[in-house]
């Protein structure tokens, strides 16, 4: 399952595309066998969390996410912060679907800032952890 | 209150193949991270690890010290503040604060932060 807002025509998403309340879309992530594998190759004491999905890998499922619905960006975007907020568990095999808001935009300092608030779902639509991710946009 | 006043900390040694594979991972391959001939080119002056990568390091300092139940409502804030560089030796750790909440942080090995923030664990019913 997936969908994508629609955002610009022609080129990379420009601030200016952003707007506070408006969903981007939501992409669905497969946390599958291989993609653990992957994992636990990198970071092997996550292998005591299995089968529920190490908590770093929060992270994965979001940008993923993050980098299917926001595309194409623009060269020289700054990933500056990000929280989470764990509310359930993830399991292996489970379809996570991350849904990204524009939470809120600024300019400080000549450059642009933008925080997209991040709800990623299990297959039964409960909210499995929140999160925001705070950029700053290379245009 | 139950909360120790600090973290059990953990390291990790940041190189290349690392991360060539933390970008399967994500499915980022954003030459910055990749592609050391443009990112020597770039402002950067090198290869960055992807910043979410070394992130990982605070969960896993957050699980060396609490059981996944504690875990279970964990709430994690940070900022990216340094670009972590292949060669980086990280190590991720915090301590306690009187709000009950960590101070947390990863450094590499000139013990310069690279990451910190905040985070909350459940506190137990004694």
């Amino acid at each position: 399952m997936q969908s994508k807002a629609k955002i610009s025509l022609d080129g990379c998403i420009s601030h200016a595309d952003f707007e506070p309340g408006k969903s981007m879309g939501s992409a669905s992530v497969n946390l599958s066998d291989e993609l653990i594998d992957h994992w636990v190759t990198l970071f092997p004491s996550d292998r005591a969390c299995l089968p529920a999905m190490p908590q770093g890998m929060t992270s994965v499922l979001v940008m993923r996410a993050y980098m299917e619905i926001l595309s194409p960006r623009p060269p020289g975007n700054v990933h500056a912060g990000q929280s989470f907020r764990m509310q359930g568990t993830v399991n292996v095999g489970d379809h996570v679907t991350t849904e990204i808001v524009c939470e809120k935009k600024w300019q400080k300092n000549g450059r642009n800032w933008v925080e997209l608030a991040t709800t990623s779902r299990d297959g039964a639509g409960n909210t499995v952890f929140t999160g925001a991710m705070t950029m700053i946009w290379a245009v | 209150m139950d909360l120790k006043p600090t973290l059990n900390m953990v390291e990790f040694d940041v190189q290349m193949d690392k991360i060539h594979l933390y970008a399967d991972i994500v499915d980022d391959y954003n030459p910055i991270h990749v592609d050391p001939e443009f990112a020597a080119a770039s402002p950067m002056g090198g290869v960055i690890a992807h910043g979410t990568m070394s992130l990982a390091l605070v969960w896993q300092s957050l699980r060396a010290t609490y059981d996944a139940e504690r875990l279970q409502d964990a709430d994690v804030s940070i900022r990216f503040v340094k670009p972590v560089r292949v060669g980086d030796t990280l190590t991720a750790g915090g301590d306690l604060g009187d709000d009950a909440e960590y101070r947390i942080w990863v450094r590499n090995q000139a013990g310069v932060d690279v990451i910190n923030g905040r985070a909350r664990v459940r506190q137990s019913n004694l």
